[in-house]
């Protein structure tokens, strides 16, 4: 990492440079720009990930991809972390498609019991690993679901056509989705509290 | 509800996860080396796989070409037979050239010069006064009597337009009704079997030729084509201008190294390439109009192109993410083979000969006595030309990516191009017995710009992150006529070809 950065014609700090070299498939600009913004998508890559789908291999795909593709980069439209972030959504989504993971309707799911509204505080007591080790453990179809509306912005619409699912489904999953992290947060709490005492 | 999780969403965007940067940095350059090599065995198979197909296909049409000339070649020799009579040129009557370059002005074929002389004296039909003249019977006339010295009283005239290589004032104007020479070769010279023997024996005379000649075998799917249309003097034909005669049909093979350079300081794109490589043609003539009669005599043509060259210096301009113009210099030159096997009339001056010798072929030799006889026959003659072609086009295109993939991209290119240059030279070397070898520089086309249409279609296949596989067919439309100097001329020129070449970006 440090030869890089001491013989590297390209600065850490210029995006521009690192971008155009990119653009080159210059594999120090390329290195470059994996070192930025890897551990970030990294992060992106874990909310995806499955029994069968490690987020390396996520990760992997995802910058493959986007150094195939930098030529389609548009700065101007979105910042190069955004761009990225979003191919890895896409990247993931492909993967997992192959996977084929089963939808649960809404009248087939398992009943869950109903659970209180943490507060946002007790959100905040958790760290970012225990979120992601807490979104992990949901069902695959509830956690791809809550992971693209609630973290990744998109539409109920744009879930279904993504995913191939109707948009109702795509609902009743966010809504369970809810729940039980509703539900494994309580129990976690519980937890630490009888750990405590 | 969405608003519940606000807080979680900003801090799993924001989180950083620990990772071993060499570690994953290593890892992708190993999956990307793997699947290199998996690309670049899928693809040689893949390229392994065209090779085969196109031999395939060049076989099969190969195949198909020699069949259709040998159709044309039987068509044009039952043609023969009843038209072939008095042959006349007027010497006067300038000559039209062939406008895509064979050619030939003001040739004429001498039996004994050895060269091409300006000088198209008539051609005799017998002599009536002896009451032996020889009507216009097809026949071989391979062992020339040596009789007479006068060479001019020999000379024939090769019709350059009934070769695809038009000199339309040297088309002899057929008039049956002229031939005094009522009495025919049969009933004078040769009995009715004999007769028989002797078509028969051109017939196999002419698949011997044909078996020794090199029938074209064109490439599968890429073709240029030329059409051309000759403006031939009225008073040879009573019209004007002519409809197109004929067309060349050329299939061309190039593959190639093509370079593409990116801008350094910006992602979008200012691509500066260069590609050139070999080109590979064959092409074949086909006579195809109504006038097909008046060159009876042409028995068989072909034209296989030699490797050539041709080279881009462009730059594609992006206007957006999927547009670009495309400014770009083509320089192309190739060379090409062309034989011709025709039937030459020719008159065999006995005079003073009492003792002849005719031998016909497969019937054999038959001593007669002749008197003061003319004979006129046809005779198999064999030329070959070799012509280098040389032409640049300046492009101005409006280019969109009409598809962009990981591996694949498919780009769509339309705009102008103009013709800029255009040369022709070549020389003869005529394997017949009528000529030696004779050198012939033709002059440039004279072209006003030669603005065309042009239209490509770019399949990129990425082998690996510098290298590409390029499937480009594309077509030049020719607007304005070629005309070339010192022949009343003028063609539209009409190119397609496919391109498959490698591309690399630096």
């Amino acid at each position: 990492m440090k030869v890089i950065s001491i013989f590297s014609s390209f600065r850490e700090n210029d995006l521009g440079s690192i971008l155009a070299g990119c653009v080159r498939k210059d594999a120090q600009a390329q290195r470059l720009l994996f070192n930025r913004c890897a551990p970030g998508i990294l992060t992106t890559c874990r909310r995806y990930e499955t029994k069968g789908l490690d987020a390396k291999d996520i990760l992997q795909e995802t910058f493959m991809a986007v150094f195939e593709k930098i030529t389609q980069y548009n700065p101007e439209k979105a910042a190069i972390e955004t761009w990225i972030n979003r191919i890895a959504v896409n990247t993931a989504l492909k993967m997992l498609r192959k996977q084929q993971p089963v939808w649960v309707e809404l009248d087939r799911l398992p009943e869950i019991p109903e659970a209180t509204e943490p507060e946002t505080n007790e959100w905040n007591e958790l760290t970012e690993e225990q979120l992601l080790q807490i979104i992990g453990e949901l069902p695959v179809g509830y956690r791809t679901v809550f992971n693209l509306y609630v973290v990744d912005e998109f539409s109920h619409a744009d879930i279904a056509e993504t995913l191939g699912i109707s948009v109702q489904t795509s609902k009743s999953q966010l809504f369970k989705a809810k729940a039980m992290l509703r539900q494994k947060l309580n129990a976690q709490k519980k937890t630490v509290n009888c750990m405590n005492f | 509800m969405k608003e519940d999780f606000d807080h979680i969403k900003k801090r799993l965007r924001d989180y950083e996860s620990p990772i071993n940067l060499d570690e994953a940095w290593g890892a992708m350059q190993e999956l990307q080396q793997k699947r290199r090599g998996k690309w670049k065995r899928k693809s040689s198979v893949l390229l392994l796989l065209l090779l085969i197909g196109s031999c395939g296909t060049c076989w099969l049409l190969g195949k198909r070409a020699g069949q259709d000339l040998e159709s044309s070649a039987g068509k044009d020799a039952s043609a023969i037979a009843p038209l072939q009579t008095n042959l006349s040129v007027d010497k006067n009557k300038p000559l039209a050239s062939h406008s895509a370059g064979n050619t030939i002005e003001n040739a004429t074929l001498t039996q004994t010069e050895k060269h091409f002389t300006t000088s198209t004296p008539l051609i005799s039909q017998g002599s009536p006064e002896t009451g032996n003249s020889v009507a216009p019977q097809p026949l071989t006339l391979l062992n020339q009597p040596t009789g007479s010295n006068d060479n001019t009283q020999k000379t024939n005239t090769l019709n350059n337009s009934a070769l695809g290589i038009s000199s339309p004032a040297a088309t002899p104007s057929r008039t049956p009704e002229s031939s005094p020479a009522s009495g025919n070769i049969s009933s004078a010279v040769m009995p009715e079997s004999d007769r028989e023997n002797s078509d028969n024996g051109r017939q196999q005379s002419k698949a011997g030729n044909d078996s020794t000649r090199a029938l074209p075998t064109p490439p599968p799917f890429i073709r240029q084509q030329w059409v051309w249309m000759d403006v031939l003097p009225e008073k040879v034909f009573g019209m004007a201008v002519r409809p197109p005669q004929a067309q060349l049909t050329l299939p061309v093979v190039q593959i190639g190294l093509s370079h593409t350079r990116p801008a350094r300081k910006t992602p979008v794109r200012k691509s500066l390439y260069l590609s050139c490589g070999a080109v590979l043609a064959q092409q074949q003539f086909k006579a195809r109009t109504i006038e097909q009669a008046e060159y009876a005599f042409l028995r068989s043509a072909s034209e296989t192109s030699l490797p050539g060259l041709s080279a881009d210096l462009g730059i594609a301009l992006e206007v957006s993410p999927r547009n670009y113009v495309d400014v770009a210099l083509r320089y192309d030159t190739w060379y090409d083979q062309f034989v011709y096997q025709y039937e030459q009339a020719k008159e065999y001056n006995l005079t003073n000969v009492l003792l002849g010798v005719v031998r016909y072929e497969p019937v054999g030799t038959e001593v007669r006595v002749f008197g003061d006889t003319v004979i006129s026959g046809t005779q198999t003659v064999k030329a070959t030309y070799f012509n280098r072609y040389s032409a640049a086009d300046l492009r101005l295109a409006f280019g969109h990516a009409l598809w962009k993939g990981h591996r694949f991209s498919l780009n769509l290119t339309a705009g102008m191009s103009a013709n800029v240059y255009k040369k022709i030279q070549g020389h003869i070397a005529d394997s017949g017995p009528a000529t030696g070898v004779t050198d012939l520089q033709y002059t440039p086309y004279k072209q006003t710009l030669g603005l065309g249409v042009y239209a490509d279609l770019r399949l990129n296949y990425r082998l690996t992150s510098r290298l590409d596989i390029q499937l480009k067919p594309s077509t030049i439309f020719g607007l304005s006529d070629a005309l070339q100097s010192g022949a009343p001329t003028s063609a539209h020129f009409r190119r397609t070809s496919l391109q498959l070449g490698l591309s690399t970006h630096f």
